[in-house]
């Protein structure tokens, strides 16, 4: 008898202690009403579907209600701003791609801010957004290589779409242009959505778009072939659904601004960092839930997460890199 | 193509999926009469209650809401003068004027069975007629979009809106006109007078300019002229439906023809990508008064439009869908709404979707049309009580406008701004009245301006002039061309030859 109380008293100890150690690693809920997600964009969009894939899944694992609040105007800058306008107490975050969150903004708006990159901080990110070269399925040129040579030898004979200007999509397709000596010879006009540039692939007016192509139906789509995909070879997930060449293998090297951009869930930078601690596990919590894995696969794009650190380090080498580019775009755009 | 049919019936017939079809339309009839209160509004609002609804339930009531709030969208404008979105304008116009003689319920009921019936033609055209659109839509390039927006814009702003006073009328087109300006180019990404402020970068949002334009200059009318207004709340406003029915039926029998066309424009401009509903109301009306006989009563109030605008852009309504369910692709913000209902349900839109699920387009379909037989059950005794909204005080009447317009416009852009910037526009509306240039005509050039700009722009970017000689856009240039040369012929020709003439020669001398 005296074994077994011993026993049970070992495992009660062992018991507390591991859920002392459970509790430490575990950072302290601080929301007490509500959390809200802003989304940059009006309803209907793939950043509001982001949004509203959180808002499904995230009250249970945060005990309050997920708010989801459309800020629209300024390519996402408004709602950017009106997040930094809100207290840095973590009740509010902002979602954003790679191509308009805080750390391109800052390099990219052509007003003054009153932020800078410094004063955001990504909580993580949860989506990689892939887009690529798209073109109608009757094109006359089979592949992106065909299209190059198209345009090296008759300057001007091939429209190429993609989102902007204002975007960091500027830049993806002036390192592209810049890479493969064809600077100046594409016919290069701007649309404000990838609908829009899909539109007019089937009207003919378009030749080719660098658009969104991470979504399943773009896979044997009846009208549209994508001729290469914007993702680094070796970011490549193994189970990566998508069979089209890489933008870098066709161009042959490899290039710094053209590959995977997350979508990426930003606070303040100066919200105390227990409360960065908890939104970073909520999240993952979340975007590791089976529920929200399925809805995004669903969606036809596959959930992830990448924690604060990576994507602090994804970002700050993003913002960089724009700052660099950035002179090209201004000499371009003269 | 009709694979699928008994299907969606019988999942349209399901008492569930019905209820929320009502439950859709009932809030999309509030949303389209609050002011300021988009149906896109409402959709965003109740997205997050779809969340794990079956894809066919939560699309259905997404549906409901976009269908109703669109026929609703002039009720505001015929009860209070402030149209609940874009496409209520032109029957704001010319029903809120009747409204004012006691005409209430015949407008109403105008109003509901011209939808209904508008609806109907758009449902017909959108099954039968869809492979025939698809075509249509992928010949409609930037050239032919920019032009086409052009050519509505002369034939409406050169016509009907500016028949009465031609050089007001086309003084306030042009001020809208400048109005579209304001912001980013969208192809080249040169902000334009805002630099500074990144909430006007995307332009006046449209909620802003229609509240701005309308709830605004209400107020100060309700405020100011309590004798008119008093006078009004002493009219008797019977409201019979078997008289109002009767009375309708008469207006169809003597205008089938125009109210059979109008149905068409719309299902035709419906289809086009980035046209859709508001396009075609203009459209409509403009179709009313080139086929009327009582042209004068344009601008004063006139059944035959309210009936012209109503039947075109309920029937742009089906057709909007079709792009998105054959190609995949949104036209407009509710279907990228409806698209992210189907996405988040796990079904793809797109041209293999009558392969793999013909019966989702179906529902969709079908359920459209469920949705004008909704709004009419739901309408009718909904205007019974709604045509007292006339008689109610200022004192009462003021602060609900205040306050849904506020509401509306702060949901529009989710900034608050979008309120000061609201009262603004609202200010110069009053300022335009004073000096007699009507607003309809201001949004009609804010409206389409920013579009024809960017489609043109963007056509000459692609294809310089020659793109302009393509069979498509050469003919809608021409077209437009042979517009304006008749206007010009006929409005200032007569002018030159007195001028010229001996008689008045020697009257100068």
């Amino acid at each position: 008898m005296r074994r077994i109380t011993k026993m049970a008293g070992v495992l009660l100890a062992a018991w507390g202690g591991m859920s002392a150690a459970v509790a430490q690693d575990t950072p302290e809920n601080f929301l007490e009403r509500q959390l809200t997600i802003v989304v940059p964009y009006g309803p209907g969009g793939l950043t509001d579907a982001r949004g509203r894939a959180f808002q499904a899944n995230m009250e249970d694992i945060i005990g309050v209600p997920v708010v989801v609040q459309n800020v629209s105007g300024g390519g996402a800058l408004v709602g950017i701003n009106f997040t930094y306008s809100r207290p840095s107490d973590g009740q509010h975050v902002v979602i954003a791609s790679g191509s308009d969150g805080p750390h391109a903004h800052s390099v990219l708006s052509p007003s003054g801010l009153g932020w800078d990159w410094e004063d955001w901080t990504p909580i993580g990110q949860f989506a990689r957004s892939v887009l690529g070269f798209v073109a109608p399925e009757d094109s006359e040129w089979d592949s992106l290589q065909e299209m190059i040579d198209q345009v090296k030898e008759e300057p001007g004979s091939i429209t190429l779409a993609s989102l902007g200007p204002g975007r960091a999509d500027d830049l993806y397709m002036l390192e592209f242009m810049q890479a493969t000596d064809t600077l100046g010879k594409w016919n290069w006009v701007f649309y404000s959505s990838s609908g829009n540039a899909q539109a007019d692939l089937l009207t003919g007016d378009l030749d080719v778009a660098y658009i969104g192509v991470s979504r399943n139906d773009m896979i044997d789509h009846p009208n549209f072939q994508v001729l290469a995909q914007g993702l680094k070879e070796e970011e490549k997930p193994a189970d990566w659904p998508f069979p089209w060449p890489t933008v870098e293998s066709v161009v042959g090297q490899e290039l710094d601004l053209i590959g995977a951009s997350y979508a990426t869930v930003f606070a303040k930078a100066d919200t105390p960092a227990e409360r960065i601690e908890y939104l970073e596990h909520a999240f993952e919590q979340t975007a590791n839930d089976p529920d929200f894995i399925k809805m995004r696969d669903e969606f036809g794009e596959p959930a992830l997460w990448r924690d604060q650190e990576t994507a602090q380090e994804n970002l700050d080498q993003m913002h960089e890199l724009l700052k660099e580019y950035l002179p090209l775009r201004d000499e371009h755009l003269e | 193509m009709y694979t699928g049919i008994g299907d969606a019936l019988l999942i349209l017939l399901s008492p569930m999926n019905l209820s929320w079809i009502a439950l859709g339309t009932l809030l999309g009839l509030i949303a389209g009469t609050l002011p300021g209160v988009s149906g896109v509004s409402m959709m965003a609002l109740l997205l997050p209650f779809t969340f794990g609804m079956e894809p066919e339930t939560s699309v259905l009531m997404l549906i409901g809401i976009y269908a109703a709030s669109t026929y609703s969208s002039s009720t505001g404008g015929i009860l209070y003068n402030i149209p609940g979105g874009a496409a209520g304008v032109p029957t704001t116009m010319e029903g809120y004027k009747l409204s004012m003689k006691g005409r209430t319920g015949e407008v109403l009921s105008t109003d509901i069975y011209a939808s209904f019936i508008g609806s109907t033609i758009g449902f017909v055209c959108a099954v039968v007629l869809t492979p025939l659109f698809i075509t249509f839509a992928t010949l409609f390039g930037t050239a032919e979009r920019g032009l086409f927006a052009l050519l509505a814009l002369a034939l409406v702003g050169t016509g009907a809106l500016s028949r009465a006073d031609p050089l007001r009328g086309l003084l306030a087109v042009g001020i809208g006109l400048l109005v579209g300006t304001v912001g980013m180019q969208p192809n080249t990404g040169f902000v334009r007078f805002v630099e500074g402020y990144p909430q006007l970068w995307d332009g006046f949002h449209l909620v802003w300019i229609i509240v701005g334009l309308y709830a605004i200059p209400q107020i100060f009318r309700l405020a100011t002229l309590e004798k008119y207004f008093h006078a009004v709340r002493e009219m008797d406003l019977h409201y019979g439906f078997g008289e109002e029915f009767r009375r309708f039926l008469s207006l169809f029998r003597r205008n089938r023809g125009m109210i059979i066309r109008t149905g068409l424009i719309g299902s035709i401009v419906g289809a086009l990508p980035g046209l859709g509903t508001v396009a075609s109301s203009w459209l409509g009306y403009q179709e009313a008064y080139r086929s009327s006989k009582a042209k004068e009563e344009f601008g004063n109030g006139s059944i035959e439009a309210v009936a012209g605008a109503e039947t075109a852009n309920n029937a742009a309504v089906p057709n909007t869908i079709v792009p998105l369910l054959s190609l995949g692709i949104p036209g407009s913000a509710a279907s990228a709404l409806i698209l992210g209902a189907f996405l988040l349900a796990g079904v793809q839109p797109g041209p293999q979707m009558m392969a793999v699920n013909p019966e989702k387009v179906w529902t969709i379909l079908l359920g459209l049309f469920f949705t004008g037989v909704f709004f009419v059950i739901f309408g009718l005794p909904f205007h019974r009580v709604a045509i007292y909204v006339t008689k109610v005080k200022p004192a009462f009447l003021i602060p609900a406008i205040v306050a849904f317009s506020a509401i509306g416009t702060f949901l529009a852009t989710g900034f608050e701004e979008g309120i000061y910037i609201t009262l603004g526009i609202g200010l110069v509306a009053v300022l335009l009245e004073r000096m007699y240039l009507p607003v309809a005509n201001v949004l009609l050039g804010a409206i389409l301006g920013p579009t024809i700009e960017k489609e043109l722009l963007l056509a000459y970017q692609i294809g310089g002039v020659g793109r302009f000689m393509q069979p498509g856009a050469a003919s809608l240039v021409l077209i437009i061309a042979a517009i304006l040369l008749w206007g010009l012929y006929k409005n200032l020709l007569p002018s030159l030859v007195e001028i010229w003439s001996p008689k008045s020669s020697q009257r100068v001398s």
